[in-house]
């Protein structure tokens, strides 16, 4: 019932765009750029009809395919487009099609001419939700990409969100997810961001209560941005341990969520986890695209990972696309790496305004004593023996005094294996025994055997069966071993094994 | 309002009145909170802030009283309850309000707070909030982040030289706090970096004024006293080495299982 729908549908559509060609084609005398228009026209229509059918047999796969090509409709779409789609789609005179209008600047006189045509020949009675909420999508992109800082684009956004709210559909949901993100990116483009967090707040809840995984990761993700920006960090995380982000979301939704709670664990010294957490979002990220992203999560796991007290790998500063801005960051891993304290803080004081502009410079600050333990470690492997004055003075720690209060920390905290004497002011270090009997190989061969089984256990959970071919599937492995058990008993014997 | 305000200005009056006259201020600070209450109390967004910033600025001013006198009461819980309500006015009604002159005081002592009780990760989330460019130049907030990279990397002995060098007197409730910490730190450095210890050396070390008290430190941690040396012998050398069979075991079934699961 509902596929010929469709079909009546889709053969209804292309007669009409066929019909737009030759009218296209009977003018010969338009311009080129308006000919590339009325092709941008024709392809927004197709995006509208993928959404009607979609919401004709519920299947989300059509809204999908439109939202992906969002990207390069977007970089299409122009004003006369805009008043050519709008005057044509909606009913005429409607008050929705009214406020878009308001939103866009005023037509040239001869592309006036060329909308009212479009508006002459026919008049739909009504449109669906979607396919409105997609136009006013499309008005708010083209005003944010014209200027940044229009005065329309504010109410262009929070009529849109009005509008979504009002609707309780699920063909609706993942359209809404896109429209509240950039809703969201007006409101920062103004430096509001912090007006929108009761409204963010409100929406994920009534997600969250519809079910609605696409709102929710996107809300999420919004709100977590929101408190970032502010350096919140303590919202921020009660967000993540009381609200939970939707499993199945979208990866490029789940890569941002894992960057902010990496930050955030980064904030409150759980470096092993958020390290887990940036390595993942880099991973999840897009392959070729999202370079910025990119970048920003590779600073704050470069930091991290040096804050664990490992040393990141060198390969990570050859990409491409990493050298340039992870320069200030390879030196500071060089300098980490010697123990060097008056280099180190020679690489703060230069490279201070580009950490801060990073938002890395209180976690570089943490760094420290990280410089110090290395520094001590190098001297604990080079020397059997040294006076702690001397100490001092190589890593530029001070006096002995205070040297020898930091090797006992050293010390303590099993950094290096060493003893002090007091009387005599110096440290021993002791033999360095063999790691073979001891238990280190041990764990860390467990360490990547749990990595590796965990790698697996993804894999399987991210293989997607078609839910119906896989039951038959069963229901014929039943069959067929059934038929295997009859076999066998009366052949009783061979072959089968 | 009127009200509100007399309460204030009397608050204030008794307030700069030396020696404190704690329990009156307690009784005025209750007071001016019910008063404030129906003024503009934490006003939300919705309410409209800007018409009265005037009201703001007297509840900012009483908390930061409270704040202080609760110090002095040595109560800090009290503290903590102040300085919650008070980064509202310092953070969220920044572009509202003036700055006010204690705000930096009290943002530091709160860190100092924290890093007394060892929440080091609500440290570090504080000082997120805090303008990067002060951080190290203004003297209220570098005097607790430097005591936390002392502490850090182990300087322990400038954490004690800090003591005599704190930018206002009510730091030193939270610093006295903090010695005490150290001290048990540096307890435990010695017992894993030195064999043995002279009496005094000792002493010196963990800032104990005589060598009775010292003594006394030393039997209260069980640390044995031959002459004039304590002596330390750590306990795994001690210990004979033996294998972690339950460990490999567990381990080892672990593995049989997750390949059965995959097999």
């Amino acid at each position: 019932m509902s596929s010929e729908q469709s079909t009546e549908v889709s053969v209804a559509s292309e007669g009409s765009k066929t019909e737009e060609m030759q009218v296209d084609r009977d003018q010969p005398e338009t311009p080129a750029p308006l000919d590339k228009d009325s092709i941008t026209v024709g392809d927004i229509r197709d995006q509208i009809r993928l959404l009607e059918r979609s919401v004709q047999l519920q299947e989300n796969r059509f809204i999908f395919r439109v939202l992906r090509a969002l990207n390069s409709t977007r970089k299409r779409i122009n004003c006369a487009v805009l008043h050519k789609l709008i005057s044509s789609t909606y009913p005429t005179d409607s008050p929705l099609q009214k406020e878009l209008l308001s939103y866009l600047p005023e037509l040239m006189s001869s592309d006036i001419s060329n909308a009212q045509q479009e508006v002459g020949k026919k008049a739909p009675v009504t449109i669906l939700p979607e396919v409105d909420a997609y136009l006013h999508l499309l008005v708010l992109l083209f005003l944010l990409d014209t200027n940044t800082s229009d005065p329309h684009s504010k109410p262009c956004a929070d009529s849109l969100s009005m509008k979504l709210g009002a609707h309780n559909r699920r063909s609706l949901d993942m359209l809404a997810s896109k429209c509240y993100f950039y809703h969201a990116r007006v409101y920062e483009l103004e430096g509001n961001l912090h007006k929108l967090r009761g409204f963010l707040h409100g929406r994920l809840r009534t997600c969250t209560l519809r079910r609605d995984e696409y709102g929710q990761a996107v809300l999420m993700n919004l709100l977590l941005r929101n408190y970032i920006h502010y350096n919140l960090f303590d919202q921020a995380s009660k967000l993540v341990s009381k609200a939970s982000f939707p499993e199945h979301a979208s990866n490029n939704e789940t890569a941002r969520y894992l960057f902010y709670v990496g930050r955030i664990k980064a904030t409150q010294l759980e470096y092993a986890e958020a390290h887990r957490c940036l390595l993942q979002a880099m991973r999840k990220a897009p392959q070729n695209t999202a370079i910025g992203f990119k970048q920003t999560a590779s600073k704050f796991a470069v930091v991290v990972q040096l804050l664990i007290g490992e040393i990141p790998d060198r390969n990570i500063f050859y990409d491409k696309h990493l050298v340039r801005p992870l320069a200030p960051y390879f030196q500071l891993v060089q300098n980490v790496r010697t123990g060097d304290l008056n280099k180190f803080s020679q690489l703060l004081e230069v490279s201070k305004g580009k950490f801060l502009e990073d938002r890395t410079y209180t976690l570089i600050m943490r760094l420290r004593h990280n410089v110090i333990k290395t520094g001590i470690k190098m001297i604990s492997m080079s020397y059997s023996r040294i006076s702690l004055e001397e100490l001092g003075s190589k890593l530029g720690l001070g006096s002995a005094e205070n040297a020898e209060f930091i090797v006992a920390k050293a010390i303590r905290d099993k950094v290096i294996d060493a003893s002090i004497d007091h009387e005599q002011g110096f440290m021993r270090s002791r033999e360095v025994r063999d790691i073979y009997i001891t238990s280190e190989p041990q764990t860390a061969f467990h360490q990547r055997i749990c990595f590796c089984l965990e790698v697996r256990n993804e894999a399987v959970k991210a293989m997607r069966f078609p839910p119906k071919a896989y039951k038959q599937g069963e229901k014929e492995a039943r069959d067929f071993s059934d038929h295997i058990d009859l076999v066998e008993l009366v052949e009783d014997d061979d072959d089968f094994s | 309002m009127d009200k509100s305000k007399s309460i204030c200005e009397k608050l204030r009056k008794t307030w700069n009145r030396s020696p404190h006259n704690l329990p009156l201020i307690d009784q005025l600070l209750d007071e001016l909170k019910v008063s404030l209450l129906e003024v503009s109390f934490l006003p939300t967004e919705t309410q409209g802030v800007g018409s009265e910033p005037q009201g703001l600025l007297l509840a900012r001013e009483m908390l930061e009283i409270g704040a202080m006198a609760s110090i002095e009461k040595r109560d800090i819980s009290g503290f903590e309850h102040y300085m919650a309500q008070l980064k509202h006015y310092y953070l969220d009604y920044k572009s509202l309000l003036e700055p006010s002159p204690y705000a930096n005081q009290l943002m530091g002592l709160n860190l100092l707070s924290l890093l007394a009780r060892n929440k080091l990760s609500d440290f570090h989330t504080e000082i997120e909030l805090l303008p990067p460019e002060q951080l190290l130049t203004d003297v209220y907030l570098c005097h607790p982040i430097h005591l936390e990279q002392f502490l850090m990397e182990g300087s322990y002995n400038k954490v004690f030289l800090s003591r005599d060098n704190v930018p206002a007197p009510y730091y030193r409730l939270f610093v006295d706090i903090l010695l005490e910490t150290v001290r048990e730190e540096i307890v435990s450095c010695i017992l894993h970096s030195y064999s043995t210890l002279s009496l005094s050396e000792a002493r010196k070390m963990l800032y104990v004024s005589d060598d009775e008290d010292m003594r006394e430190f030393g039997e209260k941690h069980g640390w044995v006293l031959e002459g004039n040396y304590f002596s330390f012998i750590s306990k795994e050398e001690k210990q004979g080495q033996s294998v972690p069979a339950m460990e490999i075991l567990s381990k080892c079934f672990e593995y049989a299982r997750d390949l059965e699961a995959i097999v």
